[in-house]
């Protein structure tokens, strides 16, 4: 079926320059096909007459076009053309188009096609969609004329357009031997569900299908009942009691509760689930009756019910002795938890291991309030060293910015892991203010590790800042005697990705030092953006030193890699100057890979180009298979 | 973006065993195609997963399921497998025309369900879903798996919180359509089916066509009979996604328009390139485009303040701070989910609610659906995103659902 064009420069924009022409003609094609019927109606009826699948379907897209577009409009040529088709291929697609834009009028046509197995269904699926009497008369007297397969489709239909004046026909149908036939029946009674089609089941033999149906109309006494009945299947019990649940809570109570002790655990869910909507915090009562599986259940339930007076029962649940039932109610604290609960959190989270401390750790990183985070802060002080570190992780978590001069001390603390949790909270809460105190830690820091800490913590404050400004950095690099401080300083630079810095790594390519030398250059490698491009390419290109060459260019390559305004073709020329500077078939490859990824004639181009370098032929004709068959579609 | 703890999995995660019939769930997977043999093996990364019961109806999918999956019974047909009561739950890769069938048969059997994007072919399928989904009190996930990323996560997270002020736009850039991904584009002339191929039942529900390779296994999706084309491949990510964003998991457009290329393919029928524009309540607009050398691909929100694109590649932010900044837990906070095959699996022991249940699948798909319907008809479509209802043209409301070819209903 054909969509509304795109309006022609839209196309333009969208059809890269490749195969254009070859397109070109299948559009002038497509718009003279459609100029000529669009003004000639009945010659695109002949044309569809004659189709048959495997052969050009333009005119049966374009008539399937005309139906959506024009509606009743049209149906008289529908009509016609369906008269007078040769093909089951033509029947059909004239079928489709009056199964929109048809009416009452076609019924009779496509009735007649219902006494044919081979054309029954397309009938069918015309007529179902024709509202009105007509329609549906026909497809009703034609119950009694047709053979199984087809009176199945028929059944079908009839249940699907809700038709209630064909209960006493399909009701018959219940048992037919026919196992489709009756199954299709009950179904149909089901989408009708008038009370006589409620009635009709009710009456019918049981059978999964009619249980299904009959869970579609129910009212609490049909629930009830295929409740109670026995051969139901569990999947049906359970919906049964659901739907009962909804429908009369108080008749279902005594039954959820008797369901709550079963020994199906689907069912006990069920029970759980629907109690905990009816009977809100009260079901907690329950808690020590049940399974470790139902308490987790209970757990959940009233967690995500919301309902009132749940975090004592989560409380309480959390010093449970199963594990499994602590978590859940720690998992329910995330959401239901307050400033009161920060010590119990932080507890167990320093005392507790694996998925309990991390559920511990999860809420005291997510229960809600501002007196939350003032009693996580107040508490960092006076706790013990497990316990410091787990609130001063929660500070990080929270983003507690008014944490900071708490977080700066203790980043000092003699204990390690207080002192690296704390650098790393500040990397989620220290704002551009703090950055000269960072600077100042960072400075007098001795151990590597805890250094490379903070570079990340300055990097990540100076990028909270809309300007990104590096000012405090580039002081401290040239007030900085050391160069392991040095280093970490162009680190934060490169990070922070400021082009106020690239004169003084320019500069520091030059250092005597040269560990320096090699950071400036990790430092242009690294940078966020690709403003260093061109730096990177003159190392690339100059001579002497190898290592660097190759480091220059790997950076230069992965630059190039990151998000930019360059068209596609602008970049290809970028790759082809990688390309031509690589010596070695690492980095030729390293090209080729981006080449192969960026769609656009260019890069075929550059590609092809390399087709006959011995050391990478085989990456090269991958990258022009690939490039070639994505270019040969539309993009 | 928040370093934050991951949460939902705990409590099920220690639950080893008594929580189902089994010690573990045991999964049944129907449709061991491109897709449903990948994530198949996903979900037999999970300890608590055992696929049980493997389903398809061509011979050579089903038997590289078995070889990934040897202690799995195999199955042709679905309703064998979802007979088998010692399945708990289902994952579903079959084509967009089997959604339907596949997964409201798998409801009435008591099955809990993963299923694939979109949620169905058409939105009345879809609808069938969530009723069956709803009266069975199963538990369902869509393979809308970007919400499980952080990236998306927190993109979302700041439209929802207002970073970027009031939002007027979203621009969603998707692939074109019709990529020929098996090679078997050419291969149109119809003619006997391969040997290891049922094709009346892989057909299934469609109208009756002769089988040609062109229209099967990874390019059926270029075809309206039995997919949607890339918009509907895709919507049920990007514009999840964006409807995410804009906490519209339960409403929709007021009015959505299309128009699109035709396609020089003689069985592809859906367009190769496309553009939709949804209009929401609020002022608010929603442009949809495959294949657009002028939309960026992914999901990009503009707001007065600024703006937030995110795709798989990573998240940018205007102003680029944006993309530093936190989120407080007084604020919105989305769930955080570990992977989301696995917060199913949760969901299957806790019974809790998953990230991306049905009637969010249908909200997330509903702007594809009349996308889809706004460029074959050529007008613009009003929809009441409360009572979900195409209004004042019932041509295109015909278009809404599909007549199954019998015996097939739903």
């Amino acid at each position: 079926m054909s969509p509304a064009r795109l309006p022609p420069v839209a196309a333009r924009q969208a059809f890269p320059s490749r195969g254009r022409r070859k397109r070109c003609w299948r559009w002038l094609l497509f718009l003279v096909t459609a100029a000529l019927y669009a003004t000639d109606p009945e010659a695109l009826v002949r044309q569809v007459a004659t189709y048959d699948f495997g052969k050009d379907p333009s005119a049966v897209r374009e008539l399937e076009a005309l139906a959506l577009r024009s509606g009743p409009a049209i149906e008289k040529l529908l009509l016609s053309g369906l008269a007078s088709a040769r093909t089951l291929a033509a029947k059909d697609a004239f079928c489709r188009g009056l199964a929109v834009a048809g009416s009452g009028a076609a019924a009779p046509a496509l009735a007649a096609m219902l006494a044919k197995l081979d054309t029954a269904e397309m009938a069918r699926y015309a007529l179902e969609r024709i509202p009105g009497a007509q329609a549906a008369a026909r497809l009703r007297d034609a119950l009694s004329r047709t053979s199984p397969p087809v009176r199945t489709g028929i059944v079908v239909s009839l249940g699907r357009r809700k038709d209630a004046a064909s209960v006493p026909a399909i009701r018959l149908l219940l048992d037919a031997k026919d196992r489709q036939l009756a199954e299709a029946a009950a179904a149909a009674l089901g989408h009708i569900g008038t009370p006589e089609a409620r009635e009709a089941l009710l009456a019918a033999r049981p059978s999964a299908a009619v249980s299904a149906a009959l869970l579609a109309v129910a009212d609490a006494g049909t629930y009830l009942r295929l409740y109670s009945a026995a051969g139901q299947s569990e999947a049906v019990r359970i919906a049964a009691l659901e739907g009962l649940a909804r429908v009369d809570h108080q008749q279902a109570r005594p039954l959820l509760y008797a369901a709550l002790k079963s020994d199906s655990v689907r069912l006990q869910a069920a029970a759980i689930s629907e109690l905990a909507r009816i009977e809100g915090t009260s079901l907690a009562n329950e808690l020590p009756n049940v399974a470790e599986r139902a308490r987790v259940q209970i757990l959940t339930a009233l967690t995500e019910s919301g309902r009132p007076g749940v975090r004592p029962v989560l409380v309480e649940s959390a010093a449970s002795e199963s594990e499994a039932t602590r978590i859940a109610a720690l998992i329910g604290l995330a959401k239901w938890g307050t400033a009161a609960d920060v010590a119990l959190l932080a507890g167990r989270a320093a005392s507790a291991s694996g998925d309990e401390q991390s559920a511990a750790r999860a809420a005291l990183g997510a229960i809600r309030g501002a007196r939350c985070d003032d009693a996580i802060v107040q508490a960092i002080p006076g706790a013990g060293p497990q316990v410091k570190v787990e609130l001063i992780r929660a500070v990080g978590e929270r983003s507690i910015a008014t944490a900071a001069e708490v977080l700066l001390t203790a980043a000092s603390d003699t204990n390690r892991p207080v002192r690296v949790e704390s650098i790393r909270a500040l990397r989620e809460t220290a704002s551009p203010r703090q950055v000269p105190a960072l600077l100042a830690l960072l400075a007098k820091t001795a151990a590597e590790n805890d250094r490379k800490e903070l570079e990340r913590t300055v990097a990540s404050a100076i990028r909270r800042s809309k300007e990104a400004s590096v000012g405090d950095v580039i002081g401290a690099y040239q007030g900085a005697a050391n160069p392991d401080v040095r280093i970490s300083l162009m680190n934060v630079l490169s990070s922070a990705g400021n082009a106020a810095a690239l004169p003084l790594i320019r500069e520091s390519l030059r250092d005597a030092n040269a560990d320096i030398r090699r950071a400036a250059l990790n430092a242009l490698s690294g940078w966020p953006s690709p403003e260093p491009l061109d730096d990177l390419l003159a190392l690339a290109r100059a001579p002497g030193d190898a290592a660097r060459q190759i480091l220059a260019l790997r950076g230069y390559i992965k630059l190039v890699q990151l998000p930019s305004s360059r068209t596609p073709a602008e970049t290809a020329g970028l790759l082809k100057t990688a390309m031509a500077a690589a010596t070695r078939p690492d980095e030729k490859r390293a090209v080729l890979a981006v080449v192969q990824r960026l769609v656009c004639p260019e890069s075929l181009e550059l590609a092809k180009s390399v087709a006959g370098d011995p050391q990478i032929a085989g990456e090269a004709r991958l990258a022009v298979t690939t490039l070639e068959r994505a270019l040969s579609f539309v993009k | 973006m928040n370093r934050r703890v991951f949460l939902g999995a705990g409590a099920a995660a220690v639950l080893r065993a008594d929580v189902l019939p089994s010690a573990r769930v045991s999964l049944g997977v129907v449709g061991l195609g491109w897709m449903g043999l990948a994530t198949m093996k996903i979900f037999m990364t999970d300890p608590r997963v055992q696929v049980t019961g493997i389903c398809d109806i061509d011979a050579d999918h089903l038997n590289e399921g078995a070889a990934a999956a040897p202690d799995a019974r195999t199955f042709h047909e679905f309703e064998e497998l979802l007979a088998r009561p010692e399945i708990d739950a289902i994952y579903m890769a079959v084509p967009d025309h089997w959604h339907a069938i596949v997964a409201t048969s798998a409801a009435r059997a008591g099955k809990d369900i993963y299923g694939e994007k979109p949620l169905a072919h058409n939105w009345a399928e879809g609808k069938a879903i969530c009723d069956a989904v709803e009266r069975y009190g199963r538990v369902w996930q869509t393979g809308s798996w970007q919400r499980s990323l952080p990236d998306f996560r927190f993109a979302c997270e700041l439209v929802r919180n207002g970073r970027i002020g009031k939002v007027s736009k979203v621009e969603v850039g998707l692939p074109a359509g019709l990529t020929d991904w098996d090679g078997t584009g050419r291969l149109v002339k119809s003619g006997p089916p391969p040997k290891s191929l049922d094709w009346q039942r892989w057909l299934g529900p469609a109208p009756w066509v002769p089988y040609a390779a062109a229209r099967v296994h990874k390019t059926w999706r270029w075809n309206y009979d039995t997919g949607g084309g890339s918009l509907m491949d895709w919507v049920g990510h990007h514009v999840d996604i964006a409807h995410w964003g804009l906490d519209l998991d339960n409403s929709g457009p007021i009015s959505v328009e299309g128009s699109g290329e035709p396609s020089p393919h003689p069985i592809w029928d859906t367009p190769p390139l496309w553009r939709v524009t949804a209009r929401y309540a609020g002022d608010l607009t929603m442009t949809i485009a495959g294949g657009s050398a002028g939309l960026r691909p992914g999901t990009r929100w503009i707001g007065e303040e600024g703006w937030v694109w995110v795709d798989r590649s990573g998240i940018e932010t205007s102003p680029r701070s944006l993309a530093s900044s936190r989120i407080s837990p007084n604020e919105v906070r989305l769930p955080v989910t570990q992977s989301h095959h696995r917060q199913f699996v949760d969901c299957v022991f806790t019974r809790g609610a998953t990230l991306t249940p049905a009637h969010v699948a249908l909200r997330s798909a509903t702007p594809g659906y009349l996308g889809n319907i706004a460029m074959r008809t050529g007008r613009t479509i009003r929809w009441d995103p409360v009572r979900q209802r195409i209004l004042d043209d019932p041509i295109a409301e015909r278009l809404l659902g599909r007549t199954p070819r019998s015996p097939w209903s739903l």
